[in-house]
């Protein structure tokens, strides 16, 4: 028996450029960038990151969770309701236990866990609260969407640092293609930009420190990119089977048409030299959704603005695609949402099938001269896709490619 | 009521968000729907707030709003009285 199409039927994000998918969709079409000097990090070798504006969460989500939840819980409930009401679905009538939920996190909470160290250290254990654990484990995310929409399938945190979000849809892709669920609530979700975990990744030599220009900070694939600019963002997709979508009269926005990982086995931080893990994800992930390399109209890439990242990824792409498909990077706009950028990136690119749309890469006039690249930039450009591939890439050598196909 | 109570109250309907309608000197803390983990974050927060704390089980689920005003009153004069005293 084949494989069931798996059809993307509700979309939602909190991200930098505000509330909802939408105003993400906006931004990158317009292709502005978020960044910006981040007050909470002031006095910090590297100072900017792209935080969400403020809005009333406690309205979406409810108002009496706030006090024991850590923002990538919270921001993973949000953009959970936003995509349950976009695919139709009501939580009080569905078959909960056939709904399973899956997120991609790379940090957890990392606020919290730094919070209760300086009260542990100043005023004692007795001043450590009880919710510690619970708001800090990755996994929360994951428990409290299921709690909220009444989801009693499987549910679970993926985490390859910034793949897990890819990871999680292709976790779920798995779940409905084996009948285990019928819906999947799957995404990714991150709110790590704290002052230890930016000094972390700049100790690292991963983020840009264009501390005087932090707009324009993030540029993927310039010539003079310097590093990734953190970001917070959760995202959720709604996937189910395509048959399923349509015996409930709803149209699917696009199709997981299909997925694929794989391992350097090569350093914990650094890509392979070559991309090997990388390609040999493409062509997986190709396989698996029975197309060809090209079949691929455009890439996603994961593009982080890294000098390294980068110029293998640009590498791979133009060996993988030698047709030249259009080639975008949400980064510039959104920075990088680490756990949550591969659902953010999957998301957009749903977008971008449904609206025959290929946003710009922000902050990038062109690509650097050395790489053989259809890059979109300074303006959205209109093109019909019938595939596309988004590219997730992750410390510990984690690569995790998604096709996207129009439904 | 006394200013005790009224901290009691702002934390209630400041940090645990509950309505300012249930927040009443007879509601029971379980009547707000406060949890196990709940009521040890409740007392952490009187102890970051005033410099009081019940400590384990000593507020429970079934203390009412008014008796946790009476209890911050007696354990702040008995803090008082042996201040007073040294």
């Amino acid at each position: 028996m084949s494989r069931p199409d798996i059809a993307v039927t509700g979309l939602g994000a909190v991200t930098p450029a505000g509330m909802g998918l939408e105003a993400a969709w906006r931004q990158v079409c317009q292709g502005t960038p978020t960044a910006a000097t981040d007050p909470s990090l002031a006095g910090l070798p590297v100072d900017f990151s792209c935080r969400i504006p403020e809005f009333d969460i406690g309205a979406v989500i409810g108002r009496r969770k706030l006090w024991r939840l850590d923002r990538f819980t919270q921001l993973a409930l949000a953009a959970a309701d936003e995509a349950v009401h976009d695919a139709g679905l009501d939580p009080h009538t569905w078959d909960g236990a056939r709904v399973g939920v899956v997120i991609g996190c790379g940090l957890g909470g990392a606020r919290t866990w730094e919070a209760q160290h300086v009260r542990m250290e100043g005023l004692g254990p007795e001043a450590v609260s009880p919710m510690l654990i619970p708001m800090l484990v990755p996994n929360m995310a994951a428990g409290e969407i299921s709690l909220a929409l009444g989801a009693r399938g499987p549910s679970l945190v993926a985490a390859t640092a910034c793949a897990s979000g890819a990871s999680a849809l292709s976790v779920a892709q798995d779940w409905l293609a084996s009948d285990r669920c019928d819906v999947v609530v799957a995404g990714g979700t991150e709110s790590g930009s704290t002052r230890l975990m930016v000094t972390g990744f700049h100790r690292a030599g991963a983020l840009s420190t264009r501390s005087d220009d932090p707009a324009g900070a993030s540029r993927p694939f310039a010539a003079d990119r310097d590093g990734f600019v953190m970001a917070e963002a959760a995202a959720i997709l709604i996937l189910e089977r395509a048959r399923d979508a349509r015996a409930r009269g709803v149209r699917p926005r696009a199709l997981l048409a299909g997925t694929a990982a794989s391992s350097d086995a090569h350093h914990p931080t650094d890509p392979h030299p070559h991309g090997a893990g990388a390609q040999s994800a493409m062509l997986v992930a190709l396989a698996d959704a029975g197309l060809s390399a090209r079949d691929v109209d455009h890439v996603n890439a994961h593009a982080t603005s890294t000098p390294k990242g980068d110029a293998v990824e640009a590498d791979v792409i133009s060996r993988m695609f030698p047709h030249r498909p259009s080639i975008t990077s949400n980064k510039g706009a959104l920075g990088h949402s680490l756990g949550a950028a591969g659902a953010l990136e999957a998301a957009l690119t749903v977008l971008s099938i449904q609206q025959s749309t290929v946003p710009p890469t922000a902050n990038v006039d062109a690509p650097a001269p050395e790489f053989d690249l259809d890059l979109v930039t300074k303006t959205s450009r209109a093109q019909n896709i019938r595939a596309a591939a988004s590219n997730s890439f992750g410390f510990g050598g984690h690569n995790v490619v998604v096709i996207l196909t129009h439904g | 009521m006394s200013e005790a109570y009224d901290v009691v109250a702002e934390i209630l309907t400041g940090k645990f968000q509950v309505p300012a309608e249930q927040v009443t000197p007879d509601a029971t803390l379980g009547q707000l729907e406060l949890d196990s983990l709940a009521l040890v974050e409740f007392d952490l927060t009187l102890q970051d707030r005033i410099g009081v704390q019940f400590g384990s089980n000593a507020v429970t689920a079934g203390t009412t709003l008014a008796e946790v005003g009476e209890g911050i009153k007696a354990k702040l004069a008995a803090v008082g009285a042996a201040t007073a005293a040294r």
